[in-house]
């Protein structure tokens, strides 16, 4: 056997074991944090149900109804439509992307879920599909400010 | 019939070359046209990996990754013949360079060679290179960095946006590599690449690197290593065999055919193949 190709599947082997091991306790972190997680949210969102339950039809800030917004993207403009109910973000969706790379816009579309998990466009982008991902962010921006009273 | 007759070995050779050549190109611009980014992709799937790890974040499997994935499963069964045939960049680098010779040719005048050896040297650097980026993604500046690359550079330009606003710096990076690119064949691919970089680490099995039977050589011929784009001599598994793109020119262009794919040229399966023919 050829000893460079040794040293190299040994190499390939100690970086994917070092991978596996890492995973695992990433894994361990992450249900912590997960659980964690879990009290604040339900803390939040009896917090926010308290408030709804106490505000009037003219106390919220959007109108109900969906809303269309857009935004430069990667390679042109990016459409969304957003969903909202008392100042909810119900639903998010694209309508229309027309210049963005296909494997890029499905990484990007995870930004969307987070948007509707936290309620708020101020979230991170994400890494290796950042054009696509603000461009999302900043399309819902522009919906949401379509939407105001 | 008798035309036919007169073509001598080294013209079959130089029409192999041609062939091959040719259908090389033709490869290289259907992938250039069709899946242009599968570069940037594969390299954002590592990139990936190392910033969720800077994070410490489960790692999560996605497009990114498994492309990554995938050449690299490709790479290592079958030696870089992504490199040779289907990345962008690679591609980009050929073009740049053929017409760099073309117009030299017309002009009638050479620009200046860098010596193999600093070529040999100047190889290393692209190991450098994917420390400092997978680094930088760690400590999660990713974003910087893919804000000034040169692929992102490279990728606007190719969605025909030349606006240079904030993207400055890729722009000047991209400008540099291609004044590179004029220089030497396959500059970016040689001195730059990280991907490359990650490619020559792995374990491509020596059965699929091209090898050759020295003690055939015509002695001091040195045909295929003048040939190469990535100045690698040919020997099998070695320090630098990884560095192959298998543009598989030193096939072609070899006097006495005497190249082959490291399981082509396994002595007992020669001798096996021997007695068939008898």
């Amino acid at each position: 056997m050829n000893r460079y190709f040794l040293i190299r599947i040994a190499a390939l082997v100690v970086v994917l074991s070092s991978l596996f091991v890492y995973q695992t306790k990433a894994q361990k972190w992450e249900e912590a944090q997960q659980a964690n997680q879990k009290k604040i949210a339900e803390v939040e969102s009896y917090n926010r149900m308290i408030e709804q339950a106490a505000k009037t039809e003219n106390d919220f800030v959007y109108n109900n109804g969906t809303f269309e917004g857009s935004a430069q993207g990667f390679g042109g403009i990016i459409t969304v439509s957003v969903e909202l109910e008392k100042d909810e973000i119900r639903n998010i969706s694209i309508i229309s992307a027309p210049k963005e790379d296909e494997a890029y816009l499905s990484m990007a579309k995870s930004i969307l879920d987070t948007i509707k998990e936290k309620q708020s466009t101020e979230v991170d982008t994400i890494s290796g599909a950042t054009y696509s991902s603000t461009g999302l962010k900043n399309a819902v921006a522009d919906a949401l400010k379509g939407a105001l009273k | 019939m008798e035309q036919r007759k007169t073509i001598t070995p080294a013209k079959k050779r130089m029409r192999r070359k041609k062939i091959q050549n040719i259908v090389r190109r033709i490869v290289q611009v259907i992938f250039f046209i069709f899946l242009p980014s599968l570069f940037s992709e594969a390299f954002s799937g590592l990139k990936g990996l190392f910033r969720q790890i800077g994070q410490g974040e489960v790692l999560s499997w996605n497009a990114f990754l498994q492309t990554f994935v995938i050449l690299s499963v490709i790479t290592i069964l079958a030696g870089r013949w992504f490199c040779g045939f289907a990345c962008a960049f690679g591609s980009l680098g050929d073009a740049m360079y053929e017409i760099s010779v073309w117009v030299q040719k017309k002009l009638k005048k050479r620009l200046p060679k860098i010596p193999e050896k600093i070529c040999i040297a100047l190889q290393k650097i692209k190991y450098i290179h994917l420390l400092f980026l997978l680094f930088a993604c760690m400590l999660g500046v990713a974003n910087v960095i893919e804000n000034n690359s040169p692929w992102a550079a490279f990728s606007r330009m190719r969605m025909l946006d030349f606006n240079i606003n904030g993207y400055f710096i890729g722009f000047l990076y991209l400008l540099l590599i291609l004044i590179g690119m004029i220089f030497e064949e396959r500059f970016f691919c040689q001195f730059l690449c990280p991907l490359g970089a990650v490619f020559s680490l792995l374990p491509i099995i020596p059965a699929a690197l091209l090898k050759r039977e020295e003690t055939n050589c015509i002695p001091n011929c040195n045909a295929c290593k003048k040939q190469c784009p990535v100045h690698h001599k040919v020997e099998g598994a070695s320090l630098e065999s990884n560095e192959c793109i298998r543009c598989g020119r030193c096939i072609g262009v070899c006097p006495k055919s005497n190249i082959k794919v490291g399981i082509f040229n396994n002595s007992v399966l020669q001798k096996y193949m021997s007695k068939l023919h008898k």
